[in-house]
């Protein structure tokens, strides 16, 4: 079930859980949330951007076992824009942001991250359905994309994408997602890392 | 002499072309691009000065217009290299809008900041750069820029700027010479009777030229001492127990070899700081004064007594200096931290949560000390690993501070 914008109000304000509450901060528009009548919240852009370094690397390659896969720092750059200033997104570029909201899922509680199509439509593509699970807490890593023809402006603390929570039914709550995200402020790359299976499938005949 | 007059004039060139070049980074708050315009105004000055000079001049003339290009050079090009540091995204950006502000509300709303990091000496403010007018210079031990454990340190380095824009070398110089002349000939005359047998009582006590030679050395080093002594009072001020944390964090267990004139010596700073953390209500850590070393002293033994006349003045004013840091302290109305505030914050920062609203800085920075230094913070999150947790911890203070800074914008 997808949560109703005055349903994470209600969340907000007086958790079910005290010790393992739906958290949601800054929240800047709390009225606007309770008198929405959507069934999402909006997120904004934070601060913080990557950008690719793409002369820094011939070809990112996870299959090949004796290849040191390149660090976050040599791959990307960091860049910081306080609120006031401005991002420039060209066209064809891909930048990772992040919501300059810290968000706090309880453990039955996920939520997916969709782009505003008001965005998509002048060709900013946010993100693919993030999935954010149970018992994160970080701000969210934001996948931008300009795929229009002209460049983009983004100042952080602007509306760029919502958030749709839902509930979680059954499982064991102490069993949660350790993911490598988990409670950073900064946009991150991750790390790609093949299952057992995956590196046997990707073996060839010999 | 026309080959140095050209030596100078290709030198003050090139630091011209490297402030253009250094304009062209991207630096995400403004001041820094301002103190780049002053000092690029400053250095075309000096440029038209040295345009101004024929080879065929004065050798004095070349000699002075030269030297005066060689100190420029000296004194600005570091600053250049910590205006270039302060891009660097390692940086705690987070934290340059609540001390701008901080800043503005003690030193005035012209005040403008640049933070930054420091490879040399750390932490360090540049002091009474006199083409830097109303900027402070904050700069963070670079290994740890981005570290909000340290911000507290920012405290000493204000308290620097208060000590200069409020002239108190005028307001405590009078009663430092006073306490030295005292201290030479009514305590220790025996003892500067033998090492300077040259300078007669009558000499101090008439101040002479001759006693002045001598005294006047202990003087500048008791004056030195009490304005370290008053900004770390300053710090104590503004951070709280987060200041002798992060003075601890930094400083203990002290500098091997020996001490240096211009600070009291570590054991007796930290007995100034354990007495103004007493007068200000600030808590003291069980064995803090025990985690700093004694310092050796000079053994020369000229040395030794000036400076030891000097910890005995700069000793007798820190009442003084307390009082002087609460009145000022209490003219700005500078918050003090607020221990139901940083209760609630680190609360939720134990729940791996971030403030929900405008809190001081202060509030933040000693939540966050108090989380750092619970051994089992964390412990029944399988998420955190242990080599995260300093990560985590140092994300949730900083992020603090970018949604205080969101909800105060936002009013």
């Amino acid at each position: 079930m997808i949560l109703k914008a005055e349903d994470i109000y209600r969340e907000l304000m007086s958790p079910k859980d005290i010790n393992d509450p739906l958290v949601i901060t800054p929240m800047l528009d709390l009225e606007g949330l309770k008198n929405s009548g959507s069934a999402s919240v909006d997120m904004r852009l934070g601060c913080w951007f990557l950008t690719f370094r793409q002369s820094r690397i011939g070809v990112f390659d996870i299959y090949e076992e004796h290849t040191d896969i390149p660090s976050e720092a040599k791959l990307t750059q960091s860049h910081y824009v306080p609120f006031g200033k401005e991002f420039v997104v060209h066209p064809k570029s891909f930048v990772l942001g992040v919501t300059l909201e810290w968000i706090r899922l309880p453990s039955d509680k996920a939520a997916y991250v969709i782009g505003r199509s008001s965005w998509g439509r002048h060709g900013l593509i946010i993100a693919t359905a993030t999935g954010v699970h149970p018992g994160f807490t970080g701000c969210i890593t934001l996948e931008l994309s300009n795929v229009g023809e002209v460049p983009i402006i983004v100042k952080p603390g602007t509306t760029i994408c919502q958030l749709f929570i839902h509930e979680v039914h059954a499982g064991d709550p102490t069993k949660i997602d350790r993911s490598s995200f988990f409670g950073r402020r900064k946009p991150t790359l991750g790390t790609i890392e093949l299952d057992q299976i995956a590196r046997k499938l990707s073996t060839g005949l010999t | 002499m026309d080959i140095t007059i050209g030596h100078a004039r290709k030198r003050i060139a090139a630091i011209r072309a490297e402030i253009e070049r250094l304009k062209q980074s991207e630096f995400p708050y403004t001041h820094p691009l301002d103190a780049l315009d002053l000092l690029d105004n400053m250095f075309e000055h000096q440029q038209a000065v040295l345009e101004k000079v024929s080879p065929t001049a004065p050798a004095n003339v070349i000699f002075n217009a030269c030297s005066t290009s060689v100190y420029l050079l000296f004194v600005y090009v570091p600053i250049l290299g910590f205006i270039l540091r302060s891009t660097n995204v390692r940086n705690a950006f987070e934290s340059y809008a609540p001390l701008l502000r901080l800043a503005r509300s003690i030193l005035g709303p012209k005040t403008k900041l640049i933070i930054s990091s420091e490879w040399a000496y750390s932490p360090h403010v540049y002091q009474a750069i006199t083409d830097l007018p109303d900027f402070v210079l904050i700069g963070l031990p670079a290994p740890e820029s981005a570290n909000p454990l340290l911000i507290p340190l920012a405290g000493h380095e204000l308290g620097h700027a208060v000590w200069k824009a409020e002239s108190y070398s005028t307001k405590f110089g009078k009663q430092i010479e006073d306490g030295i002349l005292k201290e030479i000939t009514n305590i220790r005359w025996k003892e500067y009777e033998v090492v300077f047998p040259q300078v007669k009582k009558e000499h101090y006590l008439n101040n002479d030229i001759l006693a002045g030679t001598i005294w006047i050395t202990a003087y500048t080093w008791a004056l030195r001492q009490v304005e370290e002594i008053f900004c770390d009072f300053f710090g104590v001020r503004l951070f709280s127990e987060a200041y002798l944390h992060a003075f601890e964090y930094l400083m203990a267990p002290g500098f091997p070899g020996e001490r240096s004139v211009l600070y009291p010596n570590m054991e007796r700073r930290v007995l100034h700081l354990m007495e103004a953390a007493k007068e200000l209500a600030v808590t003291i850590e069980p064995g803090f004064a025990s985690r700093f070393k004694e310092e050796d002293e000079p053994r020369e033994y000229a040395t030794k007594l000036l400076v030891s006349t000097a910890d005995t003045v700069s000793s007798t004013l820190v009442p003084d200096l307390i009082k002087q840091v609460l009145d000022i302290a209490s003219s700005r109305m500078i918050p003090q931290r607020n221990a139901g505030n940083v209760e609630e914050i680190r609360a939720g920062f134990t729940k791996i949560i971030p403030t929900a609203k405008d809190f001081r800085v202060t509030d933040i920075l000693n939540a966050g000390w108090r989380c750092y230094l619970n051994a089992d913070l964390w412990n029944n999150y399988q998420q955190i690993q242990a080599e995260n947790r300093d990560r985590v911890l140092k994300d949730l203070m900083l992020k603090s501070l970018e949604v205080s800074e969101a909800y105060e914008r936002s009013r």
